[in-house]
């Protein structure tokens, strides 16, 4: 490497130098003197004189003894200055080169190899949403079929639909899989909530495939789809084609169902519902009481839930569904949780079943936005069941309005892993994010109430996020902060808008008084977003940044204060000199004793955690706990990371924007600063940390008095794990195989 | 130029170094022809005199307020804003204060600060630091609650062992409140570079902190101080201790190196303990007391309290001041005390104590050690050549006008918002 000639009294020249060559330290400090000479002011300490003792028995002491004392500099940055440009020091190929795209077909061949050798559960673990259908391009129809029907097997919908639509774009070469292809398409976009699309696809296969197996089936999810919508006439004429279907002695069961369930619905059309009873006991002919102790209904007829006991030490119950006026369901018995009811133990026994069967019941269903059904006021509903010896019997119970709110998405959670973190069913893990996904972007679209404190500055560098929940005096640490810097940095300082959202409506008025508070004690405008209902970290996010005006968004947890002067100037300085350049900033956060509580995160694979835990991809702080010093490397160029924590997290405000801000996907919050990095770099933009950056953050404190358990906890962390791990697995692999090799 | 003086209390209610500091310096500033000087005490809303933030004149001056307040204790911030600012924006408004130099934020409570910084954009502010109670809750002493142990260094982790109900974070976020108000301020004072030191090693640092030794009030006496300040006995036996009967100033500790004394056959020398408040103690060191003064009571003698006025005189009955504190202080008053009449110290070797003492016409014993105690004081009885060496040492102390000058020139320095160098004066 040749030696920079020194002589290069240029700025510029040496500015550019550094940000596209080699770094040298001795040359960094040579432009930081030239950039700080002219902020300096020399000015000379002065005496003072001090009086002495007049009588000459006593020694008088010298005026000259003035002892200077050394203070610390009030900014221990010893160093760089914020003005120095700093280089970014790639360590990963970036997305879109040639490298990793590279890579990718490598991952691609090596799926392809798992597929062929019908290693499909090996291949669903690592097999993220992007890289389905590039994946399903290369495989064979078969292929694709295989791992398809696999794939819908296990609930995962989203990845058997295209994998299937590949087997149909194949056309003739398909074959005999093609009206399967067809019909499993239908089947899983009926799985997606995708009605529409799911009666397009099973349409076809009744009309290009007539007399095939398939269209049987096709013909039977029709004939329900109808019975969703009260389209009784038309599931009667399906069922009077079915009946005609070569098909139809193989699957009596499926005809038997879909009789009963008319004529049931022509029989509560006759007769009084009312009548009906919410209990059935029917222990001496057929072994089975059964009854139901509540249905709730959100208004918006997303979510049900079903609560009830059942008595059937038999296993008589073969089917059960539900009926809202005309409209009938089929329910998954599979997704049902059974539960310990003692109170039952006299009637276990007059059924001659053991004490130790879970007689309670409880079963959740979600309804996406083409199918759910609102609550009409009174509505009530009936049950109808079918047991294995033939008799059937109907239960009815008036509905039960319910709020949609974080703790019914959490029910279903607990449906959907069970203990010790067991995903039982993927697709209502699916419906259950995609409900949150729904009511989030819904309320974020609702006006809300925002309230200036002081005259935010017209021409902002910089637009800070900060969400409160749980506990709101951190707001104040934070002000009196902003209040100290703005007065020493004077007239020179960045513009800021500070914008507060208040996440938790219990805390309103305390947040409003705190608010007056602040606004009187400290000179730092700011503004008050209040959220009416709790949103989560994405929605709390999301909303403050609707408000932010600066072309740069600083994401910040209010449990974050910056530990130097220049902490901030820092990250916004790095921002302006790449513009463009730089997907996302993070900062060093560090414990309050001084050790590391993040310097970039990494993606890792735990095998020994409990159940899904244990295969999916964790957001990992390397060295946190550990007390480490500045390194030189780190201090003189913007480090890539994997991905970096958004509890301090800067990005271009139109780049945010343009990926939809923090993913409104994961329940609660978590994982939604990774999912952002993933983002980024996608679209070719790194995710970075600026070590010199540094922040205290006192973790976990924001979020206060939680209500959830331990183990409801354990289950939001593993959905939204398992959420992360399903869209972002192949990238992450792809990432840790592009590693720039110096 | 227009300067307001915050104190904690009015020298007519309450009795403290730092009042008297503050109204020393107060009525002192307001002899420069070109200062005016008011001077705002806070009053405890406990005492039932004001409302919180009442605002009330001292009668026959126009010079002196007092003001209603009260701030919790662990954070130091107030009760209520609002009506505190009321009563200081009329009285601002009035004044129109171009330096407001607060001795002390308790019962104001600090977050008086950035309120006074927005009420008075343009007025400087500069804050005398007394205590450690920043960095330490425990009275602000740097002495750990129980074992009474010296502390060296205030962090999360250690403050929450003293104070177990507070857990770190929240003593991390009570150091970050204090530290960032205290370093928006123009400027920082101690009377002890220790105070300093110790302040910067916790964290709490600003470009413009200055030491600033107290300045004797007016009334003493220079006529008088030659007289005095040769008045010794011949057989330079007779130690003085002069300020509180507490555990923290140590008087126990010079029970029992008296008693160590007599119990060595050592009885030639007396010992005059000039201060009161005894009663108010906790009874377990009463008891200590009366336990030890019982076996030593011939040599130790309780003089009782005594007005500033008196001092003089008992100055002459005192041939060496002992000031074995058993917490670092940060300038002990009786030391300057003692150097203007011309009496060695004796005092304990560690912080403000010490600095005073050494080098300064004083002798140090360690701290917290009557042994050590006993072995000065035993070579200081009847010790001609070292009396002599000492008292030659001994500087003149800063006056209350000294002082008033340093203070003034830190102020024009403030105000003209020119950066200086850190300065050291006597």
């Amino acid at each position: 490497m040749p030696a920079i000639s020194v002589q290069i009294a240029d700025r510029q020249e040496l500015q550019r130098l550094l940000l596209n060559g080699p770094h040298q330290i001795d040359l960094w400090l040579q432009l930081d003197q030239s950039t700080r000479g002219e902020q300096e002011q020399e000015s000379p300490p002065k005496p003072l004189a001090v009086v002495t003792r007049q009588p000459a028995t006593r020694r008088s002491k010298s005026a000259a003894q003035a002892r200077a004392t050394s203070p610390s500099a009030p900014s221990s940055q010893d160093g760089i200055s914020p003005d120095t440009p700093r280089p970014i020091q790639q360590r990963f190929h970036p997305a879109g080169s040639s490298e990793a795209q590279a890579v990718l077909q490598e991952q691609l061949a090596e799926l392809q190899a798992l597929v062929q050798e019908r290693q499909y559960e090996a291949v669903l673990e690592r097999l993220g949403l992007d890289v389905v259908e590039p994946l399903a391009a290369k495989l064979p129809a078969a292929a694709a079929y295989g791992l398809g029907h696999w794939a819908y097997e296990q609930e995962r919908f989203e990845v058997a639909a295209p994998l299937m639509a590949s087997v149909l774009a194949e056309g003739d070469q398909a074959g005999e899989l093609l009206p399967w292809a067809q019909l499993f398409l239908g089947l899983s976009c009926r799985g997606l909530g995708e009605i529409g699309r799911a009666r397009e696809q099973l349409i076809v296969v009744l009309a290009q495939h007539a007399s095939h197996d398939a269209s049987f089936h096709a013909q039977v999810a029709l004939a329900w789809l109808d019975l969703n919508t009260g389209a009784q006439q038309e599931a009667a004429n399906a069922l009077e084609q079915l009946r005609q279907h070569p098909q139809a002695g193989s699957n009596l069961g499926e005809l038997d169902l879909l009789g009963r369930v008319l004529s049931t619905l022509e029989w509560l059309a006759a007769n009084p519902r009312d009548q009906l009873s919410h209990a059935v006991d029917r222990a001496s002919s057929d072994g089975v009481v059964a009854a139901i102790d509540q249905v709730r209904l959100s208004r918006c007829g997303r979510v049900l839930q079903l609560q009830g006991w059942l008595v059937d030490p038999g296993q008589q119950l073969r089917e059960l569904c539900l009926v809202r006026d005309e409209r009938v369901w089929r329910l998954n018995l599979g997704q049902a949780r059974y539960l310990g009811r003692p109170d039952l133990a006299e009637v276990l026994a007059r059924c001659g079943g053991d004490a130790n069967l879970h007689a309670g019941l409880s079963l959740t269903q979600i309804a996406l936005a083409e199918e759910a059904v609102p609550m009409k006021a009174g509505e009530a509903a009936e049950l109808f069941a079918v047991l294995a010896n033939g008799t059937q019997f109907c239960l009815r119970r008036t509905l039960q309005g319910a709020e949609l709110d974080t703790d019914q998405v959490k029910a279903v959670l607990d449906a959907a892993i069970q203990e010790p973190c067991r995903l039982v069913s993927a697709n209502l893990l699916h419906r259950a994010r995609e409900l949150w996904s729904e009511d989030l972007l819904g309320k974020l679209q609702c006006p809300v109430e925002h309230k200036l404190f002081g005259t935010p500055p017209a021409q902002p560098e910089l637009s800070v996020v900060v969400p409160l929940y749980g506990r709101v005096d951190f707001m104040e640490y934070q002000l009196n902060w902003f209040n100290a810097w703005q007065r020493r940095k004077g007239p020179n300082r960045p513009q800021l808008q500070l914008i507060y959202v208040l996440d938790d409506p219990r805390l309103k008025q305390e947040c409003l008084a705190l608010a007056k508070r602040c606004h009187t004690l400290y000179a730092a405008p700011f503004e008050l977003v209040l959220n009416p209902e709790n949103l989560g970290f994405a929605g709390a996010n999301n909303r403050g940044a609707a408000f932010a005006q600066a072309p740069l968004l600083l994401l910040l947890n209010s449990d974050v204060l910056p530990a130097h002067d220049d902490s901030l100037e820092r990250m916004l300085r790095a921002m302006q000199q790449h513009p463009g350049k730089i997907g996302a900033l993070g900062a060093r956060l560090l414990f309050d004793n001084g050790a590391i509580q993040h310097k970039g995160m990494a993606f890792v694979q735990e095998a020994d955690l409990d159940g899904e835990l244990g295969r999916v991809w964790l957001n990992e702080h390397p060295l946190k706990g550990v007390k480490v010093p500045l390194q030189d490397e780190e201090s003189l160029a913007l480090l890539e990371v994997e991905a970096a924590t958004a509890a301090c997290l800067m990005l271009e405000r139109e780049r945010f924007a343009q990926i939809g801000g923090l993913s409104s996907h994961y329940i609660v919050g978590d994982f939604e600063d990774s999912d952002l990095c993933l983002k980024l770099r996608r679209l070719g933009l790194p995710a970075l940390v600026d070590h010199s950056a540094i922040f205290y953050h006192l973790e976990r404190q924001s979020v206060g008095l939680a209500a959830s358990s331990e183990g409801m906890k354990m289950k939001v962390v593993a959905a939204n794990a398992i959420t992360h791990h399903q869209r972002w697995c192949s990238a992450i692999e792809r990432l840790h195989a592009s590693e720039v090799q110096r | 130029m227009r300067v307001l003086y915050l104190v904690h209390g009015h020298e007519q209610f309450s009795v403290g170094g730092a009042e008297n500091a503050a109204f020393s310096l107060f009525r002192e500033a307001q002899n420069n022809p070109e200062i005016e000087t008011w001077i705002l005490a806070a009053v405890h809303t406990s005492k039932a005199v004001l409302a919180h933030g009442e605002l009330r004149s001292v009668e026959g001056t126009d010079r002196e307020y007092l003001i209603g307040t009260s701030c919790e204790w662990f954070r130091f911030t107030n009760a209520h804003i609002p009506s505190l600012k009321r009563g200081l924006q009329r009285l601002l408004e009035h004044i129109q204060p171009e330096i407001i130099h607060l001795q002390h934020y308790v019962h104001f409570g600090i977050d008086v600060i950035p309120l006074l910084q927005s009420l008075c954009p343009d007025a400087k502010i500069i804050v005398t630091l007394h205590e450690y109670l920043a960095l330490c809750m425990h009275n602000g002493q740097m002495v750990t609650t129980g074992q009474l142990k010296l502390c060296e260094k205030a962090t999360p982790l250690a403050c929450s062992m003293c104070f177990p109900e507070h857990n770190t974070s929240s003593l991390f976020l009570r150091h970050h409140y204090i530290k960032t108000i205290l370093e928006s301020c123009d400027a920082l004072i101690s009377p002890s570079q220790f105070l300093i030191d110790r302040y910067r090693s916790c964290g709490i640092d600003h470009p413009k902190f200055l030491m600033i030794e107290n300045g004797l009030p007016g009334y003493f006496d220079f006529n008088q101080q030659n007289d005095i300040s040769s008045g010794y006995s011949d057989e330079l036996n007779r130690f003085g201790y002069f300020g509180q009967l507490n555990t923290y100033k140590g008087v126990l500790l010079l029970l029992k190196a008296a008693y160590l004394l007599q119990e060595k056959g050592i009885r030639n020398f007396v010992v005059n303990l000039y201060g009161a408040n005894l009663e108010n103690q906790p009874d377990e060191f009463q008891k200590e007391f009366a336990l030890f003064h019982e076996k030593v009571r011939d040599l130790v003698h309780i003089r009782g309290s005594y007005r500033q006025s008196e001092l003089g005189t008992l100055m002459l009955e005192t041939d060496w001041v002992v000031v074995p504190s058993i917490w670092w202080e940060n300038s002990p008053v009786v030391i300057q005390e003692a150097l203007f009449y011309g009496r060695p110290v004796i005092g304990s070797n560690i912080g403000g104590t010490a600095e005073k003492t050494e080098g300064q016409g004083g002798v140090t014993f360690t701290a917290r050690s009557e042994n050590s105690l006993a072995g000065v004081m035993q070579k200081a009885i009847g010790n001609t050549a070292l009396h002599q060496a000492l008292t030659l040492q001994i500087p003149m102390p800063a006056t209350a006008a000294d002082c008033a000058a340093t203070h003034i020139a830190l102020y024009h320095e403030v105000v003209s918002t020119g950066a200086i160098a850190q300065e050291v004066l006597a």
